[in-house]
């Protein structure tokens, strides 16, 4: 009985706690290694936030059973931002306060931006796995934070320079939302630069019933071959149909937007031939052992967004490691920034990610591959870098 | 020649589309006067069904259909009997009906993304996605569906409002709702019927939509704003308003990105270009409602 008596007095005396305002500590969470992860789960930006999770998961689930980091086990805990760059800083304030060492942002970038308002303030770790944006680490000089993924000028100078291999004339298509507007103009330069022309531009509606008029004027300008910078998956799924409706033979070159699964689901074997920037060799070591245990644990093969997932938690494991500590943030931080040649699942062979001196953007420039669709599936790597 | 045909599909298929969103606003505005903002969430719910029947449970089509289209009409006429009715018995102003089914509207997609989540889904073509060759015409499988199914539509609108007791009360209502109650006419039962119909005609829509497009729970407000200006366009007060109003806004979108010397992000602005040209200079839209002055 004295015991159930103590039992309740703690008990009320930790509720009295959390009613005046302080947080409880949880005795076990004081050795874990606490990973804060902003991600998206009812926004717009779910679905890809949704995938990245999956291999956040599974390598925190493969270090924790290894014994953890430095004998500790690894802690994730999430916060939905709803893509919201608002609430992204808000979340990321809460998960310092709560003790993460270091916050993964896998919610879009524009929320990514906002959240680094908070862990420059805070001092934290702040590591991007998986966002493309050129200005997360220009516009604010935040040296705590880190950008995994591969810059969207270095993919599009990936796709160019295989284009401008092989065509001097291209048609390019572009849907109406903001991204793929400003990925057209973008791809528009840069293909200008490298001598490509763009003998036709044609914009896809969102909410379209068909792309017909816009095909046919493709048509009429006989272009060597379609680059497509369109991203909203529905308009996107509607130009493929379209491309087969007319008979069209045109070979098409797309965005990393392609590397999404959901494509050959929603237009089964329309996709066919078709060539795609990608962060993921499925020949490369690391890529096929990742695909094994991925497909063990969720019955179903993972694609470059797992992977950023995977590869994120292994890095920061590495981190940790190194700096000797899961609770000094400058030590953590000063770890990730001499991180070289870490090679992980993501990034063509032979290349590895790292971050030069005074530079916070780690991808290997040259990282990206092209791929081409056969069989309803992501095929083989045709082309490396640029 | 081969462009103009296949463009004579391509027309053919969005004006239907269209057609039909306009004809379900309709529905509901003639006899209630409400604009109801939320036919486009009804035509989202229609694909996501379709979804469930034909790929989920892998029933029959056309059983599909008719649960697509009872699925729809029902959720359209119990929003009816929790939302509408109710506020009508306390006098709400038209204005509040109107923002209210602006609000339902929102409950419908966050009840969709609930349901189904924010990927977007496949939808297969009844007949296959191949492209079939039709005399000189030349587009999908599913072109044909979408037209063929449209023209049904409207001859059974037709039938049921030119030949029907019920429809000629529908008639009595939309235009004077007092004498038509006067006349012994439940104001009431046409009221929910108009929701049922409404509901199912753009469930319909969003079903034979979600084959070209996929279904998302994005798909709605597009269709919201071409369905408006379809109807306005042809005239909100004929039932053959809406076919009008659908081909003519579907012929000038596609006209105009095939053949005008601008840039093709300018197609994007013809509806509403149109909506404001015929709300400033006809408001009566191209076909005036019968009997009316």
């Amino acid at each position: 009985m004295p015991r159930l008596k103590y039992g309740w007095t703690t008990l009320a005396l930790a509720s009295a706690l959390a009613v005046a305002g302080w947080a409880v500590p949880a005795p076990a969470s004081a050795q874990t290694v606490k990973i804060g992860v902003i991600t998206d789960r009812t926004g717009n930006a779910a679905f890809y936030a949704g995938q990245i999770e999956t291999g956040l998961n599974l390598a925190l689930k493969e270090i924790n059973a290894a014994g953890g980091v430095n004998g500790q086990k690894i802690e994730i805990l999430y916060e939905d931002d709803q893509n919201k760059p608002d609430l992204s800083a808000t979340k990321a304030r809460k998960l310092v306060g709560e003790g993460a060492v270091v916050i993964l942002s896998i919610s879009s970038s524009t929320t990514t931006q906002q959240a680094q308002s908070v862990t420059l303030e805070t001092k934290t770790p702040h590591i991007a796995p998986a966002n493309s944006a050129d200005t997360l680490t220009t516009r604010l000089d935040n040296p705590y934070f880190f950008q995994m993924g591969p810059l969207g000028s270095d993919q599009m100078r990936t796709l160019i320079n295989y284009t401008g291999k092989r065509f001097k004339k291209v048609a390019l298509l572009s849907d109406s939302t903001g991204l793929s507007t400003l990925t057209a103009k973008d791809f528009k330069n840069e293909m200008t630069k490298a001598g490509i022309e763009v003998v036709v531009e044609q914009v896809i509606e969102i909410g379209a019933t068909d792309v017909v008029p816009q095909l046919q004027r493709i048509r009429a300008a006989n272009p060597d071959a379609i680059v497509v910078a369109a991203i909203s998956i529905a308009e996107v799924t509607l130009f493929f149909r379209g491309y087969h409706q007319l008979g069209l033979k045109y070979p098409v070159l797309a965005s990393y937007n392609l590397s999404v699964p959901a494509y050959l689901d929603l237009a089964p074997n329309l996709l066919n031939g078709t060539f795609f920037v990608d962060v993921f060799d499925p020949d490369k070591v690391q890529a096929k052992q990742f695909i094994d245990k991925y497909t063990a644990e969720y019955k179903k093969a993972p694609f470059g967004l797992p992977a950023f997932g995977y590869d994120a938690v292994y890095f920061v494991a590495d981190a940790v490691k190194r700096a000797g500590s899961s609770t000094d943030k400058e030590k953590v931080r000063q770890a990730i920034a001499d991180t070289k040649n870490f090679v992980g699942v993501i990034a063509a062979k032979d290349t590895a990610l790292g971050f030069p001196p005074n530079k916070r953007t780690g991808y290997p420039p040259k990282g990206s591959v092209i791929r081409v669709i056969e069989n309803n599936k992501h095929g083989k790597v045709v082309s490396s870098g640029y | 020649m081969t462009d103009a045909f296949e463009l004579l599909m391509s027309i053919g298929e969005a004006a239907s589309i269209y057609a039909l969103v306009a004809l379900s606003y309709m529905l509901v505005l003639r006899p209630t006067g409400i604009i109801n903002f939320a036919v486009g969430e009804w035509a989202l719910l229609g694909a996501f069904l379709s979804v469930s029947t034909v790929v989920t449970l892998k029933l029959p089509y056309p059983l599909a259909v008719l649960l697509v289209l009872a699925g729809v009409g029902a959720i359209a006429w119990l929003t009816e009997r929790l939302t509408i009715r109710p506020m009508v018995e306390r006098a709400a102003p038209l204005m509040t009906l109107i923002l209210l089914m602006l609000a339902v509207d929102i409950v419908y997609r966050e009840a969709a993304v609930w349901g189904y989540g924010t990927a977007n889904h496949f939808a297969p073509m009844p007949f296959g996605s191949g492209r079939v060759e039709f005399g000189p015409f030349g587009g999908s499988t599913q072109s044909l569906v979408v037209i063929a199914a449209t023209v049904l539509v409207f001859a059974a609108t037709w039938y049921f409002f030119e030949r029907t007791v019920q429809g000629k009360a529908f008639e009595a209502v939309a235009i004077d709702r007092t004498v038509a109650s006067l006349m012994g006419i439940n104001l009431a039962r046409v009221t929910a019927l108009s929701f049922f119909a409404a509901g199912a005609v753009a469930g319909l829509a969003g079903m034979l939509q979600a084959p070209l497009t996929t279904a998302s729970y994005l798909m709605g407000l597009p269709l919201t704003i071409k369905g408006f200006s379809a109807m306005v366009i042809g005239g909100a007060g004929r039932v053959e308003g809406a076919v009008l109003g659908g081909l003519v806004l579907a012929a000038s979108e596609r006209l105009v990105l095939r053949y005008a010397p601008v840039p093709s992000a300018f197609a994007i602005a013809i509806p509403l270009l149109l909506l404001i040209i015929f709300l400033l200079v006809r408001p009566t839209g191209i076909l005036k409602a019968k009997g009316a002055a």
